[in-house]
């Protein structure tokens, strides 16, 4: 009987974290990456517009895999785009469009971050990084309702508008 | 013996039914998001249709893997072995399709190679189900990982490759970093998608899946058959790049319309091919052997 018993609470303990693993995953990660993609798309569109960084009219994107974004312009004055990767979601992605091999070919601009409507020509700070992966953990764990603003890293590429501080 | 045994809470589970407890909490940790997402963006059935955003010879390496598991035997589990279990369920919940895949990796890794008993005769079909599952859960890690320390590297070989392709057909081909563009035709920029890489890995396990599951044995005629498989789907590739750069009609042919259908087609015939052409050569040499 205690043999039953132990063994069932035993079981039971195993499928009770594997359903939390799976809740806390719908809750993270569910509907998330696709809705807030276009959010991301939507939001730095709007940026580059007010900022003559880019035409008003939806870039196209080149990459929708979650890892970073590549919005790429194609008008009669512009013809280029940006790699942006947000750091909330993979900011490993910094180090790879740092050294994308797209720069050869479009002459490519500085890296610069945008944070709250504003640029900054460096990583704000180092913290930043820090707060905005507890602030996505604490999310998944619903302590808090990500409240930070995303942190992007962009760089752009091609001719499409002047750069963010080559004016200043 | 058999008198400890029936008063042990941990008879009664056996290596198997754990195995597949912590593999089916696993799989749906890793592959939950893609899956509402594929959803989410499409209606349910336009992404059955497509696998729900998941590649068809992962679904394929999945079911081989619950096949081989619901017809194997194993010994009853052991007190260190529930442990594992329980650690890598709660690795699980950190909210992370990526901890899933590695936490599931190194779970199959230690099923695979860390417990004595299952390596006897008896317990072979559960080991190869091990095996593949292990296979399953470390592409994605791995061949990410790789990508984000070298994606440079194979997107510049990718388009070195595709422009000598195109100057030996008399080509006029220009190609920079990873852009390669022929004259009067189309400017393909070769990204992490469409890298030939992506390809290989997908169909090194489709071929390690039926190998894996038609025979036991290991053998280092293997390597042949896996550089070789990784060979022909890299010339696959390259063909499909360089028909891409012919014209915008013939990009979206090749990337998004039929001509896609028609390179995957042979990927995974030439995988399923050379896979069962390496396990009769197993079997034979075996039973030379013998």
């Amino acid at each position: 009987m205690r043999t039953r018993l132990l063994q069932t609470s035993i079981i039971s303990l195993m499928l009770l974290t594997g359903f939390s693993s799976l809740f806390l995953k719908a809750r993270h990660e569910g509907g998330g990456v696709a809705p807030s993609l276009s959010r991301d798309i939507s939001a730095l569109t709007q940026y580059m517009s007010a900022h003559a960084l880019a035409p008003l009219d939806s870039p196209r994107s080149l990459n929708r895999e979650g890892s970073f974004q590549a919005l790429f312009f194609k008008g009669q004055n512009c013809r280029g785009g940006w790699l942006i990767s947000p750091m909330y979601r993979n900011s490993e992605a910094v180090t790879l469009f740092e050294s994308q091999s797209l720069g050869y070919a479009r002459a490519p601009g500085a890296l610069f971050f945008v944070l709250n409507g504003q640029s900054y020509p460096e990583f704000p700070a180092l913290e930043l990084w820090f707060y905005q992966k507890a602030d996505a953990f604490q999310k998944a764990l619903g302590l808090k309702s990500g409240s930070l603003k995303p942190l992007y890293a962009v760089r752009s590429f091609g001719t499409c508008g002047r750069q963010p501080f080559e004016a200043s | 013996m058999k008198q400890t045994e029936a008063f042990s809470p941990l008879t009664v589970i056996r290596h198997r039914d754990l195995f597949l407890l912590v593999l089916s909490f696993g799989l749906a940790n890793a592959m939950l998001r893609p899956i509402l997402e594929s959803i989410e963006e499409f209606s349910f059935y336009s992404a059955l249709w497509q696998g729900f955003g998941i590649s068809f010879i992962v679904w394929f390496a999945v079911h081989v893997v619950y096949e081989q598991l619901l017809k194997s035997s194993s010994a009853p589990a052991d007190t260190t072995s529930l442990a594992v279990s329980f650690l890598t369920l709660l690795l699980f919940l950190f909210p992370s399709s990526m901890m899933a895949w590695i936490g599931l990796g190194f779970y199959c890794f230690y099923y695979s190679f860390l417990i004595p008993a299952l390596k006897d005769p008896d317990h072979r079909i559960f080991r190869n189900a091990v095996l593949i599952a292990m296979a399953l859960s470390f592409r994605v890690p791995v061949s990410d990982i790789l990508l984000k320390i070298s994606a440079d590297f194979f997107l510049r070989f990718d388009a070195l490759a595709t422009e000598l392709l195109l100057q030996l057909y008399g080509l006029n081909t220009e190609r920079k970093g990873n852009i390669v563009n022929i004259e009067g035709g189309h400017e393909l920029l070769i990204m992490t998608g469409c890298a030939s890489f992506t390809n290989i890995s997908l169909s090194l396990l489709l071929w390690f899946t039926i190998v894996r599951s038609q025979n036991d044995y290991w053998k280092n005629s293997h390597y042949l058959f896996l550089g070789l498989l990784a060979l022909v789907v890299f010339l696959i590739n390259l063909v499909r790049l360089s028909l891409m750069t012919l014209s915008k009609e013939d990009y979206f042919f090749y990337h998004d319309g039929t001509g896609a259908d028609i390179v995957d087609a042979l990927i995974v015939v030439s995988s399923i091919v050379l896979a069962f052409a390496c396990v009769f050569q197993t079997k034979r040499e075996v039973h030379n052997a013998h």
